[in-house]
């Protein structure tokens, strides 16, 4: 009986793994986020809510105005406030009404930089 | 330099070129495609597709009047209701709520359809899942996405609104510009655990 010799080199059928890769390409580009977003979590002081009140020590309190920042009082720019912020548990950020939104998420920003808790926006006056 | 035959002497780069080349060999009809460049391309273009890929989709609608403020210490955003204010327009999920320019002639502290829409928001969130037997309390998580140029005067409303109809946790949306992951302070926190 006579075996017929079959060659040893098989070829693997590349078609459907393409097929594959172009749903998938397809699939992932149109699922893709492609602006890097994410939030900054804020409290509210004031008459929003009250549970925050008890806490110990007391949260430090920035003032933010058209003018610019001041950290109890005292004058801060915003490029120091993430030093002068270390160790501190919680802020309350005091706002003015013509402060832009830009402008307060900028402290915000600075506040958690320095690993403060709890940070809360509160209007002034 | 030795004699040459007379006749066509193109240069050495056109030895292979059919029209001036050398007499043609005779090439079988058949053309095969090379297709290692490609699938090596598809991988590679797979792979980094799936390494940016993100679970949690597209929470923010993002429009051309809206440009959100950068920060560098920002959480990951969270599946949940989005307050959308623009310089002319204050919307809940897409929905129009008003216009920002009555908003900052009127002298309420809050804005009272908006809380409306959020108290429907929230009754239909937990009808929901009282529905469905499910014990996911209700966390009065809300994103508030602004334009960066934006007056506090507007802010303050919508957070007092977003406040009075239970909803607690105001998360300010911003373009993340820190080069380190979104979610580096949830990583810390179960890290602590």
């Amino acid at each position: 009986m006579r075996t017929e010799k079959r060659p040893l080199d098989t070829e693997i059928n590349v078609v459907p793994f393409i097929d594959l890769m172009a749903v998938t390409i397809a699939f992932l580009l149109i699922t893709a986020v492609w602006s890097q977003t994410g939030t900054l979590p804020v409290s509210q002081a004031g008459p929003g809510e009250r549970a925050d009140e008890v806490e110990a020590p007391p949260p430090r309190e920035l003032k933010l105005t058209q003018a610019g920042l001041t950290l109890d009082g005292e004058r801060v720019p915003v490029s120091e406030l993430t030093a002068r912020m270390q160790g501190v548990q919680s802020a309350t950020i005091v706002t003015d009404d013509a402060v832009q939104y830009e402008a307060l998420i900028q402290v915000i920003d600075a506040c958690r930089a320095a690993k403060v808790e709890g940070i809360a926006v509160t209007p002034a006056s | 330099m030795g004699i040459k035959v007379p006749g066509k002497r193109m240069g050495k780069r056109f030895e292979h070129s059919k029209v001036f080349g050398h007499a043609h060999a005779k090439k079988s009809g058949f053309a095969d495609l090379l297709v290692t460049p490609l699938v090596d391309m598809f991988v590679i273009i797979v792979l980094f597709l799936i390494a940016n890929f993100s679970a949690t989709g597209e929470v923010l609608m993002m429009s051309k009047d809206i440009s959100l403020p950068e920060a560098k210490n920002v959480q990951d955003i969270q599946s949940a209701p989005v307050v959308t204010v623009s310089k002319t327009e204050v919307l809940l999920s897409g929905a129009l709520i008003g216009r920002v320019e009555d908003f900052t002639r009127e002298e309420y502290l809050n804005i009272p359809l908006l809380e409306e829409k959020l108290r429907d928001e929230r009754k239909k969130f937990e009808d929901l899942h009282s529905a469905a037997n499910d014990s996911g309390a209700f966390k009065g998580d809300v994103n508030i996405q602004a334009d960066k140029g934006v007056e506090f005067r507007i802010i303050k409303r919508v957070m007092f609104s977003c406040a009075s109809a239970g909803y607690g946790n105001i998360n300010f949306a911003t373009l993340n510009v820190g080069g380190g992951p979104a979610d580096a302070p949830k990583k810390e926190e179960s890290a602590s655990r």
